[in-house]
């Protein structure tokens, strides 16, 4: 009797439940570490795992469908994961999102007010569908006028772009340092570790810690209050949350309302109604499983949706709802306000874009611009100009994190506001390697379109300039020739010049504007350097003037 | 260990250093001092391996350099990521027949380095002399950050009178310097001289300065144990990279093995069809008494294979 007694006590019903918390964690920490080495780590496997883990992403996803339509394999991808959405709730924010992962373990055990920025619900979803309607409004202006917008708002909210910044601008500083232990450690024993490349760019840095910090800082009080309130891919996927066929269920009976499920929401997916009852909102809740492992009495479960609970998650608590023309009419209201809302988002996001685009008084020239009149920054080849490259790059930094020489530095203020973040080449940092098209392979939005390395030879993305009045051969007269010497096309080759000495002579149809030139000139004010082009060009590729190797003229030895 | 061992060990030890003393004269006739008999050897005609097995036996063979338990360092230029048909980087066949008998000699560690001027990766790799290295049993040793370097004075330069030195040149016993005959868009000609400049962190120093007084100045901190120019595969103009249209080869099948390194040089020059005078350093390294750069009065061993 006592026994009997004891198993049919409600406290120990929510014992020995599956650990359906755990599932979310492993699978969590799987995709946070193969995107922590798809990002940092090395060798064709980093690149290969790279490349496909970030195009499970919807925000570079959507991206790439702008561009290369619903044809594209992102098409199939999306439609996936919002079709499993409606199925089975927002599982992409439990697991496949990495920054909702990081947040996730960033959120106290214990949280009022987690998840909202604002508890009044009216409020809330204004700030988070107003944000959406932003990011939506200047993407469809963006994509309608042509590739020559900003993609800023989507680049500072898009989860995919900030973590993928937290990991090369703020994580990647830390492995460069672990690593530089390791090779100190590993010099005592003669072994050879080979140290990471890293070049330090501090603006970058605080930029990205003070975005990724405010996020972590406010989820360490606050739990997921970005997957909550901001977030845009989290908005839309709510929006299949809400109908899902499986979602977390709420047994009324069973529930005691003692509210430990609701300090335990990151998200505040869970409320009190009027009368002190606990109702779940379905489009919220992120699938963390934490309320099913905090409920005392095992009220909660995942599974599916039942026809009570459907009209609770609709409607809020009550189960005895029946439809009447005043629910009608306030329906109607708030879809109108919406289409009004919507409407006034894509003017103001029209005239953000307008403002944005002309490039011409927002587009900073580069700042370190050896040249006497300011140039354009130059970007990567596959990206085909400037316009097109910050209207579609999401900032996630995967291509600067694979640039083998450093080149592809990310960027603050290069391109102005309409480009916060997005990588640009810095020659002053490394040139474009003649036989590499890495950028292109990894990039997961289509904003540098993947190339073969011929084609990438043919492909002018900036033209060079030469100031002979700073170069050292007319300067101090020495022979020089550095950039000849590294020029792959022979855009710069040597012409005689007075006293038995060469000067550098440059021809712009050979030149693809990789940099290496300017990289390489020993003149701190470059006497050679690259302008960047706003649209890319085209470079001619000569054959060689002798394929194979002679055989001498003379044999024998000349001494 | 009980007592018992320890004595065993001493007589062991004991035994090991009388022997050791006892073999030293041998060594020494083995090892017979290559100068004294030929300043320059030249060989042609057979692969990059059958032309340094004749230089270096012409040489006294390797045990003339590397005494056995020694640090070897073999600098080649693999600046480019560039497969070996372009001619652009030393052969990795010769890298690795050097390997070899380096570790034949006794080698403790034999490393190949070079501060490359494409990705560090690519250049070990595409070059061939990553696969040639590991083969033969020696390691590549990295040379892509500025950690590796210290700071050196280089004694009487005028110029050049410090610079960042790979950890390697500074501390290995023994310093090969591999380098391949190239035309050279700053220089005219790259060989041994110029390929020095692979070993210091700050090659801009070198051309904001004086890129031929720096190129000849360097050595004065230390000259290579042994240099053998690959002049196989000879890049004749569009060097030192070749991947332009304005790149020829040509087949000359030659090496050039010397101690001195301003004669090694100047012999080069001569396959590219130079003076010696012509190559601004060669001339300013012979002032500087680093090597002699009048091959009539070297003497100089030919060898057609």
């Amino acid at each position: 009797m006592g026994i009997t007694s004891k198993t049919e006590d409600p406290i120990d019903r929510g014992k020995g439940k599956p650990p359906i918390g755990w599932i979310r964690r492993i699978l969590g920490m799987l995709i946070l570490f193969l995107f922590a080495y798809g990002f940092l780590g090395w060798g064709a496997l980093s690149k290969g795992l790279a490349t496909l883990i970030s195009r499970t992403q919807i925000g570079p996803s959507l991206l790439r469908i702008l561009e290369e339509g619903i044809g594209s394999d992102a098409f199939i991808i999306v439609i996936l994961i919002l079709g499993s959405t409606v199925l089975f709730g927002r599982w992409y924010c439990a697991f496949l999102c990495p920054l909702g992962t990081i947040q996730q373990i960033a959120s106290p055990r214990r949280m009022i007010r987690g998840g909202r920025l604002i508890q009044h619900p009216v409020w809330d979803d204004l700030i988070r569908y107003g944000l959406l309607g932003l990011v939506a409004a200047l993407v469809t202006v963006t994509s309608i006028a042509g590739w020559s917008g900003s993609m800023v708002v989507l680049d500072l909210l898009d989860p995919y772009g900030l973590f993928g910044r937290i990991l090369r601008d703020l994580f990647f500083p830390l492995i460069v340092f672990l690593n530089w232990l390791l090779f100190q450690v590993s010099r005592l024993f003669e072994l050879i570790v080979p140290l990471l490349s890293y070049k330090p760019d501090l603006p970058v840095f605080f930029a990205t810690l003070l975005l990724g910090g405010s996020w972590f800082v406010a989820a360490r009080k606050r739990g997921r209050i970005y997957c909550g309130s901001f977030c845009p891919v989290g908005t839309v996927l709510g929006l299949g949350g809400r109908v899902s066929l499986f979602q977390i269920q709420m047994d009324g009976r069973e529930c005691t309302r003692c509210g430990l499920c609701i300090n335990t929401c990151p998200v505040g997916a869970l409320n009190r109604g009027s009368s002190g009852e606990i109702h779940l909102e379905a489009g919220r809740c992120v699938l963390c499983m934490n309320c099913i492992e905090a409920c005392p009495v095992g009220a909660l479960r995942y599974g599916r949706r039942t026809e009570a609970a459907r009209v609770a998650s609709s409607e809020g608590a009550s189960s005895t709802y029946i439809p009447s023309r005043r629910e009608f009419l306030g329906k109607a209201a708030r879809i109108s306000k919406g289409l009004v809302a919507y409407v006034t988002l894509t003017v103001l996001g029209g005239v953000i874009t307008y403002g944005l685009a002309p490039g011409r008084f927002l587009l900073k020239k580069r700042a370190s611009s050896p040249s006497l009149q300011p140039n354009l920054p130059s970007t990567p080849p596959g990206s085909q100009g400037i316009h097109r490259f910050t209207s579609l790059c999401i900032s996630c930094h995967l291509c600067v994190s694979h640039c083998p020489t450093g080149v592809l530095s990310p960027s603050l203020w290069e391109y102005g506001m309409k480009g916060l973040f997005q990588p640009v080449m810095d020659y002053q940092r490394g040139f474009c390697e003649y036989e590499c098209t890495r950028c292109g392979e990894v990039c997961p939005t289509g904003a540098i379109l993947p190339l073969s390395v011929e084609e990438k030879k043919t492909i002018q993305i900036g033209r060079v300039k030469f100031e002979q009045d700073r170069c050292v051969v007319v300067t101090q007269g020495t022979i020089c020739g550095a950039c000849a010497e590294v020029c792959p096309t022979h855009a710069v080759g040597m012409i005689p010049y007075r006293n038995n000495l060469d000067l550098p002579a440059t021809d712009n149809a050979l030149c693809i504007g990789c940099g290496s030139c300017e990289h390489a000139c020993p003149v701190p004010q470059k006497a050679i350097f690259v302008e960047g082009l706003a649209v890319h060009g085209n470079a001619e590729v000569r054959k060689p003037l002798h394929s194979l190797p002679r055989e001498p003229e003379k044999k024998g030895f000349p001494f | 260990m009980d007592r018992r061992e320890f004595l065993k060990k001493c007589v062991i030890y004991g035994a090991a250093t009388v022997g050791a003393t006892l073999l030293r004269p041998v060594e020494r006739i083995l090892a017979a001092p290559s100068d004294t008999t030929v300043d320059l050897v030249a060989v042609m005609g057979g692969r990059p391996s059958e032309l340094f097995d004749a230089g270096i036996a012409a040489l006294g063979g390797m045990r003339s350099f590397v005494k056995p338990g020694q640090t070897v360092a073999i600098k080649p230029n693999i600046s480019w990521s560039a497969p070996p048909e372009r001619g652009a980087t030393t052969n990795p066949e010769l890298i690795r027949r050097i390997v070899e008998h380096c570790r034949e000699a006794g080698a403790k560690r034999v490393y190949v380095f070079d501060n490359t001027i494409s990705s560090w990766q690519a250049c070990y790799r595409e070059t061939g002399a990553e696969a040639a290295a590991k083969a033969a049993g020696a390691q590549m040793a990295p040379a892509h950050s500025t950690s590796y370097y210290h700071k050196a004075v280089i004694p009487g330069a005028k110029i050049l009178k410090e610079a960042l030195v790979h950890e390697l040149m500074l501390e290995a016993d023994v310093l090969i310097n591999v380098p391949i005959l190239k035309h050279h868009a700053s220089t005219r000609m790259t060989a041994a001289l110029k390929n020095l400049m692979g070993v210091v962190w700050d090659r801009q120093f070198y051309h904001y300065s004086g890129l031929s007084q720096c190129i000849a100045e360097f050595p004065l901190l230390r000259k290579p144990t042994l240099n053998v120019i690959d002049a196989y595969t000879v890049m004749t103009s569009g060097g030192p990279q070749g991947s332009s249209y304005r790149a020829a080869l040509e087949l000359r099948k030659m090496q050039i093995l010397s101690v001195d390194i301003v004669a090694a040089d100047a012999a080069a020059s001569r396959i590219l069809g130079h003076a010696p005078e012509d190559i601004q350093y060669i001339p300013i390294a012979s002032d500087l008494r680093l090597g002699r750069k009048d091959l009539s009065n070297l003497r100089v061993q030919r060898i057609t294979l």
